[in-house]
């Protein structure tokens, strides 16, 4: 079954078979460039259209309806090659062009703007590896070769006429053209032996090196499909791995999202942009380049020239363009949003009893009886059918007071993308402390309505308290204390808890911090042990051993 | 030396001459023009032809119209201009004087 093709020349219909119809396309073409700087070259070009139109009608009287591949040769060969024109007609300079490549975009080959497609043409190495070296360049340069690419893309004229497509092919300087031009060069040398009279040495040579250069050329192409293979084989394996990788997290991460509640998950973000939109945009901008790894690997390997259509590959880039667009303005909202952060002090006053030990003590004030959402630390509360959201980040640090009261300075923060709004949800934080008989009791939770949004809410409580008196830190407080109270024992956070301390010099000193370091020993003489406390004012040590067992105790004064 | 290309050469001069030559008797088309050079085996490949027919048209030495065919596509005849004629003239007795001359010498 072959293919026809109809055509009009010269007004007259004509069937051509495939073949033959790219022969007389190919020949008319090279005509075309021919004639191309000779005056009246459409009229000549009309006339041997003319001319073929009139053999081809001499074939259709004779039954043949389609013409054939022969047929288009044998009028070919009438009307003589390009090469017989310019012989004869004083068309030398314009041979030229059919010799000379010019570099053109090819946008018959084109990703973006057939740039690559033309280089291929001009070094006469597939497009495919020029389009891999632009890729490499791309991640290697961070980008820079987009605009040198665009400086191409505007310099290189674009190949419109059949005489420019055939300027732009030309006759490559490819692996057989040089192979050819050795040859020649070879032969060369072999005929100025061959002058010497050493004949046969001279061919010998001339074989021999024929035979090195092919086995060599051989090694090369063979290197080269090699490569290919490879490369195309590393990109398909990586591409449909981080395709299948993406799949399976959307797929974790949704079973992991949809245990938290909405109203969390909103929290955060400024607008509530529903989360599948979120996460498909996300999908698309990561997958689409894999998408087109994966087309490029496939080509490598298939030698086809198109895996996925023109029209495929501008969606897709379309779709890619825009959910790229969408994140960028994206972070750029969000990070706007978090820019300005504002702080609110507050600060209140107590007498102090001076014999008294304060007590710090937890309020819960989310009450038991009403509907709770939790996750993780975060907890959401609706009251009178208001919602509320608790958060814990309070900091609770001590240090001494300049008189005799009891002073606790609130600094409640908040981020907001204006000073205003910021200034607003400070103070939009509830926190609540009372100071009675001694004892404060702190609100664990702050709470914020949540319209007021997850925007680095947090609470700094400053505790002044004066020199000499006593606190104790009760181990509940552990996970609230601040990093950097200043105390003797240089203990941080949790540590801090559970002790009992005294304000002394402008640090707490620990009262019922006795701690001991030891070091023991046993082996078949028995067992030995030394025990010290800190600072070494007391040690005691045991032996235990066939005499029996002995206890010593030493005490220092300090 | 390439004596195939002397050939050429030596077509080359006389190819215009003889195209003058063939249409100074009665209009032709270029077929019919192809037919009498072939004959005279002063073509080897029709392309020659059509640029030389150009740049006659072009110098003015000839003209041509239009005719349809009944069998083929529309024919374009040529016709030789008064300025071809002088021409050809000029050209029939440069030719006369070179052939006695060649021949001459070939004697």
């Amino acid at each position: 079954m072959n293919k026809t093709i109809n055509i009009h020349l010269a007004k007259m219909p004509f069937t051509l078979d495939e073949k033959a119809y790219y022969r007389l396309k190919k020949y008319l073409d090279q005509l075309n460039v021919l004639f191309e700087k000779t005056e009246g070259k459409e009229e000549i070009l009309e006339d041997i259209e003319v001319r073929i139109a009139e053999l081809f009608a001499e074939h259709k009287q004779q039954k043949e309806e389609i013409i054939t591949d022969e047929i288009v040769r044998a009028v070919i060969d009438t009307l003589g090659a390009p090469e017989e024109f310019v012989d004869e007609t004083e068309q030398e300079k314009n041979a030229q062009p059919l010799r000379t490549r010019k570099l053109y975009r090819d946008t018959d080959d084109r990703f973006i703007g057939g740039v690559a497609g033309g280089m291929s043409h001009y070094f006469g190495i597939e497009s495919v590896w020029i389009r891999l070296l632009f890729l490499l360049l791309l991640f290697s340069s961070i980008g820079g070769i987009v605009f040198i690419y665009i400086l191409l893309w505007i310099l290189i004229p674009e190949a419109v006429t059949t005489a420019d497509k055939l300027k732009m092919r030309g006759e490559p300087v490819n692996v057989g053209n040089i192979k050819k031009k050795i040859k020649e060069e070879l032969d060369q040398v072999s005929d100025t032996v061959k002058g010497v009279d050493y004949e046969n040495l001279g061919d010998k040579v001339k074989e021999k090196s024929k035979t090195i250069f092919d086995l060599g050329l051989k090694g090369l192409n063979i290197m080269l499909k090699l490569i290919r293979v490879v490369v195309g084989v590393l990109l398909i394996f990586w591409s449909s791995m981080s395709i299948i990788a993406l799949i399976i997290s959307v797929f974790i991460g949704t079973i992991f999202t949809s245990f938290i509640p909405h109203e969390l998950l909103t929290q955060s973000t400024t607008y509530d942009i529903p989360l599948p939109i979120l996460i498909t945009t996300i999908v698309l901008l990561a997958g689409i380049p894999f998408v087109f790894l994966f087309s490029l690997g496939s080509r490598l390997l298939s030698y086809r020239k198109n895996i996925m259509g023109r029209s495929t590959q501008l969606f897709l880039g379309g779709i890619w363009f825009v959910a790229l667009l969408a994140i960028i303005t994206l972070a750029i909202i969000e990070s706007e949003s978090k820019a300005i952060t504002f702080e609110t002090r507050n600060q209140q006053s107590w007498a102090s009893q001076p014999q008294d030990t304060l007590r710090l003590q937890r309020n819960n004030p989310i009450e038991a009886a009403v509907t709770t959402t939790y996750f993780n630390d975060e907890r959401i509360i609706t009251k009178d059918g208001q919602q509320f959201r608790f958060g814990d980040r309070i900091r609770l640090n001590i240090v001494q007071n300049t008189n005799d009261s009891i002073q606790l300075v609130t600094i409640k923060s908040a981020k907001a993308w204006s000073q205003d709004k910021a200034q607003f949800r400070a103070e939009n934080i509830e926190h609540e402390v009372d100071f009675y008989d001694g004892t404060f009791l702190i609100d664990q939770y702050w709470r914020t309505a949540l319209e007021n949004k997850s925007a680095g809410q947090k609470i700094k409580l400053r505790l002044k308290i004066p020199e000499g008196k006593y606190v104790w830190i009760d181990d509940e407080w552990a996970k609230y204390l601040d990093r950097k109270i200043p105390n003797d024992q240089n203990y941080s956070r949790y540590n801090l808890a559970g002790h009992l301390w005294k304000m002394e010099d402008k640090q707490l000193v620990c009262h019922d911090c006795e701690h001991f370091e030891g070091a023991a020993k046993i082996d078949e003489n028995g067992v030995e042990m030394d025990i010290k406390n800190r600072g070494n004012t007391k040690s005691i040590h045991v032996n235990l051993n066939e005499d029996g067992l002995q206890i010593t105790t030493e005490e220092k004064e300090k | 030396m390439n004596i195939d290309n002397t050939k050429a050469q030596m077509r080359k001069g006389i190819l215009e001459l003889c195209i003058l030559a063939t249409i100074s008797q009665k209009p032709q088309y270029s077929s019919e023009i192809l037919t009498q050079l072939k004959a005279a085996k002063l073509l080897v490949v029709e392309g020659t032809l059509y640029p030389l027919l150009t740049r006659l048209k072009n110098a003015k030495l000839l003209e041509y119209h239009w005719e349809e065919s009944n069998s083929g596509p529309p024919r374009k005849y040529f016709k030789i201009t008064a300025k071809g004629k002088e021409t050809l003239k000029e050209l029939t007795l440069s030719w006369e004087n070179l052939a006695n001359a060649v021949q001459e010498i070939l004697d």
